[in-house]
């Protein structure tokens, strides 16, 4: 079992510029939020506010066996998801090399072909 | 378009998004554009509401049709099938990976290619079985509508085609078995060209 640990800076860079490499997959066409924001009770509050903050795109936890990285992406329907998919766990994990990553691809929303 | 109680996971109401999608305004623009229901969501209702707007044109509810129920009947659905729902499962090329897709964007996906189908639009859609399960038999159980004078066995022999087409391309489910149901015959909206022709 791991223990996660954050590291805010470290993990917001490295999610940002994954942001970048899953949407240059051909086929991805969205990145969503990983973890939404209004799913949490401080969500919930900004929400009402109307003062909501920008979420990150890509989830990173940094945990003593490597980077765990969560993406949740829409793909174009003139793409196989399956393939597409794969192809974005692949990119991602060749931009962390030679971490030794976790990688976890939700595909939200297929678009109409 | 009336709803009651047509809200999403992330608290957005069905209609919430047909009002933005009439107005382009709603209180949150930012979440919607980020929210893969949401904008799921928006195709339906954008689909819905044309077919609707067809029918009224041609009085088709001032004629009894029941078309109002069946757009309700619709909306009472999309909220369900909108929710993330189970995780579907695809093989990792790389051992501990966990790649899936949500059981909501495989519904939207359904739906829309069977609401392209020439004399059909889509009243529910389930996918019956453990689809979280690699190689489970899933069942998927459809229920359309087909317009009045098309050749309904024909209609529902294509949304099965087209169910299967786009489910053996974009999933790695086990399809052990498509029902299509039709449930009811709508007036067919009648072409803008042909004014005056009932």
């Amino acid at each position: 079992m791991t223990h996660p640990t954050q590291s805010p800076t470290d993990s917001g860079n490295l999610a940002a510029e994954l942001t970048e490499v899953i949407l240059a997959v051909d086929g991805v066409v969205e990145v969503y939020p990983a973890k939404p924001l209004w799913k949490t009770a401080v969500g919930a509050v900004l929400n009402s506010l109307g003062a909501v903050a920008e979420p990150s795109p890509v989830t990173v936890r940094d945990t003593d066996t490597g980077p765990e990285i969560h993406a949740r992406i829409a793909v174009s329907g003139d793409h196989s998801t399956p393939d597409v998919t794969r192809s974005v766990a692949a990119a991602v994990r060749r931009h962390v090399e030679p971490a030794a990553a976790t990688v976890r691809i939700t595909v939200a929303r297929i678009t109409a072909g | 378009m009336s709803s009651t109680n047509n809200r999403l996971e992330c608290g957005r109401s069905l209609e919430e998004l047909s009002e933005y999608l009439d107005t382009g305004e709603i209180s949150d623009p930012g979440h919607v554009a980020a929210c893969p229901e949401c904008q799921a969501a928006l195709d339906s209702i954008g689909r819905l509401a044309t077919l609707e707007a067809e029918l009224r044109d041609q009085e088709i509810t001032e004629a009894g049709s029941g078309s109002d129920d069946w757009m309700q009947s619709i909306l009472n659905n999309l909220r369900l099938e909108l929710r993330p729902g189970r995780d579907i499962p695809l093989q990792p090329e790389h051992p501990g990976d966990v790649l899936v897709e949500t059981e909501g964007a495989i519904l939207a996906l359904i739906r829309s290619v069977t609401d392209a189908v020439p004399g059909a639009t889509t009243g529910r859609c389930r996918l019956l079985g453990d689809v979280s399960e690699p190689g489970a038999a899933i069942t998927v159980d459809a229920q359309v509508a087909v317009f009045f004078g098309e050749p309904i066995a024909a209609v529902a022999e294509d949304v099965r085609t087209e169910i299967a087409a786009v489910l053996e391309r974009q999933t790695e489910l086990n399809i052990a078995a498509i029902n299509v149901t039709v449930v009811d015959v709508l007036t067919q909206p009648e072409p803008p060209a042909q004014e005056g022709n009932q």
